[in-house]
């Protein structure tokens, strides 16, 4: 009796849970092209594609996936054989628990009708394949310290689950003929813990179960020509379908950045984390969004992550999507305006010329905009005497106080290949190069941090390579960026 | 002469027709390049805001290709100019060395050469 109420409770959980679950990939968008997408377009649409695909030749292609990537998980074991045996052992081990032994009655007993309950003697083997698995798992995440595999609660809850649920059917079958009173109690043990995984399976991180294939089997038949909306709905399922395994985070280019800055949003594996949970209420602190915003934007575009993904998720569509919606709402960002830009403005045709120039202005203006004399161009600004403390006060190097070699040649002015680019070139730049060296002669720091020059130049060296002087032009071009983004940073903070 | 290829973010993915070119011309000139799966970001677009994170990155290259006891030979002029400019501060600046090895031994790694 109480066994059936605590059944049906828990399928109750686990279907409302998987229907809750699934709503959501069509309820909520992520990314820019998110309006005129409702509800009522999308399930239509997926609908739609999903009979297309089947009755096309594509359907060979989802047979391969499902076999090679699905069943043998072809796609680990090419980038990790520990992680694969790992994988295989819980995953095969537990297959054949679910089948032959949780639902015995149901699926074994209609297959063979002579098949005799009490006896499995495969039980043993497939448990002590899950229980190995586990062991490797615990190996991996606490003794081996993979790299950048970050463990989580959700982690961990689902390694002791399955563990309590394995330990306790041991412990069953052995007291099975010993002792009736504990059988009793263990048998509880075993079945509530079941039954908790059940009920806890569609919101825990073994829901992967179903969403990882369905992601690698979209993937598999989609491609940039497919319906924008069934692309969104993608999109979405596919932050279910991330495991949280750590395997973007070992092969990001960028990575190691984490450990000099400390911002977590670098890691692509942990923007997951927090993508799935933004995506409901689409809230964040001003602070929150600061933050994934530099982490976003620290991206060289290498495609590491998607091609390395086990999950076969899409992460390349999904960041520069991401991206452009973090960057729109307002925050500015000065990392825009160095080379991480690149992969943006090869793509700027995707995307609104207001959308595109809007953000990159905002950067602009929040690391020029207190610089005050830079605005007030018309304002004579007074020769004042040499201030000795400046070159320390400043924190510049010793490198860059070869400014004060300047004798205004203007050679690195003429030698720019950016300013020769332009007809009036101080309009686009505000100050050339020699200017900004002469400024700091002056000790005007503000004038030089603020003018677009810096974020314009190529750093091709042409212009310290050419100096009479020896001043380090490019170098102490580079030290003014560090400095004005540090100036900015904490304004906006 | 055998040196470490180091081919930096975007010329696999967006630029291979530049990787295959200069491949086939190194096969030609009978210079042996080996790949290195495991070099990633040469730190050239976060100089802009972040040098040290900058260093950091191409110092983790340096240190890769030197444990494989090969010289390294960039394609990208960026990539080179970030490495090259790394091995220079590392070899001048003795605090930032000491800095930059002590976040690389996280990964097992350090770099030594003092020839930048």
């Amino acid at each position: 009796m109480v066994y059936n109420v605590v059944l049906y409770v828990a399928l109750a959980v686990f279907g409302v849970g998987l229907m809750y679950k699934i709503s959501g990939w069509f309820r909520f968008s992520i990314g820019i092209a998110a309006q005129n997408m409702t509800i009522s377009a999308r399930i239509p649409a997926v609908l739609k594609g999903l009979l297309v695909v089947i009755f096309s030749q594509k359907l060979l292609t989802l047979i391969r996936v499902f076999v090679m990537d699905v069943l043998f998980q072809i796609r680990i074991l090419e980038k990790d054989k520990l992680r694969w045996v790992m994988h295989m052992l819980i995953f095969a081990g537990f297959i054949f628990l679910l089948f032959t032994h949780a639902l015995d009655k149901i699926i074994i007993t209609s297959l063979f009708d002579k098949y005799y309950l009490k006896l499995n003697p495969y039980l043993f083997f497939a448990g002590f394949m899950v229980l190995s698995g586990l062991a490797i798992a615990v190996y991996r995440r606490f003794i081996l310290k993979v790299p950048r595999l970050k463990t989580k609660a959700m982690d961990l809850y689902v390694i002791i689950l399955l563990a309590v649920i394995i330990l306790s059917g041991f412990a069953l079958e052995f007291t099975k003929l010993a002792s009736f009173n504990h059988y009793q109690k263990i048998w509880y043990v075993h079945i509530l813990t079941c039954l908790t995984g059940l009920a806890y399976l569609p919101f825990s991180k073994m829901f992967h179960m179903f969403t990882t294939p369905a992601s690698l089997l979209a993937n598999a038949v989609m491609n940039q020509n497919s319906n924008p909306a069934n692309v969104m709905t993608r999109r979405v399922m596919e932050l279910d379908a991330c495991t949280h395994c750590g395997t973007c985070s070992r092969h990001c280019s960028v990575a190691i950045a984490y450990d000099s800055i400390g911002n977590k949003h670098i890691l692509p594996s942990e923007r997951m984390v927090f993508l799935k949970d933004y995506i409901a209420h689409k809230r964040m602190t001003a602070r929150g969004l600061a933050a994934i915003c530099q982490g976003i934007y620290l991206c060289t575009n290498c495609d590491r992550c998607t091609v390395n993904c086990p999950a076969g998720i899409n992460l390349r569509d999904l960041w520069f999507n991401v991206r452009e919606e973090m960057i729109g709402r307002g925050h500015a960002v000065p990392l825009m305006l160095t080379p991480f830009s690149f992969y943006r403005g090869l793509h700027q045709q995707e995307l609104d010329p207001d959308q595109y120039d809007n953000p990159l202005n905002k950067a602009q203006k929040a690391l020029a905009g207190h610089f005050e004399r830079l605005n007030k161009i018309e304002e004579v600004i007074p020769l004042t005497s040499a201030n000795r403390e400046f070159k320390k006060s400043a924190g510049l190097s010793l490198r860059a106080g070869t400014y004060a070699y300047c004798f205004t040649c203007e050679n690195c002015s003429t030698v720019c290949p950016v300013v020769g680019n332009y007809e009036n070139p101080q309009q686009h730049l505000d100050l050339l190069p020699h200017q900004i060296i002469r400024s700091l002669g002056f000790g005007l720091l503000d004038l030089a941090m603020g003018s677009r020059m810096l974020w314009y130049c190529l750093t091709c060296y042409q212009c310290q390579e050419h100096c009479p002087q020896g001043v380090k032009v490019t170098d102490i071009f580079y030290e003014l960026k560090n400095l004005a983004v540090k100036e900015a940073d904490r304004s906006i903070k | 002469m055998k040196f470490a290829l180091f081919l930096g973010c975007n010329i696999p993915v967006r630029v291979q027709h530049y990787e295959l070119s200069a491949r086939a011309v190194l096969d030609k000139l009978s210079i042996e390049v080996v790949d290195n799966s495991e070099f990633k970001c040469c730190g050239y677009p976060i100089r802009n805001t972040d040098q040290k994170t900058s260093v950091l990155m191409a110092a983790r290259n340096l240190a890769l290709s030197e444990k494989q006891g090969l010289d390294m030979m960039a394609l990208c002029m960026c990539c080179f100019g970030s490495l090259k400019k790394a091995a220079h501060l590392m070899k001048h600046n003795p605090s930032m060395q000491e800095e930059v090895n002590a976040q690389l031994s996280k990964e097992g790694l350090r770099y030594r050469e003092i020839s930048g």
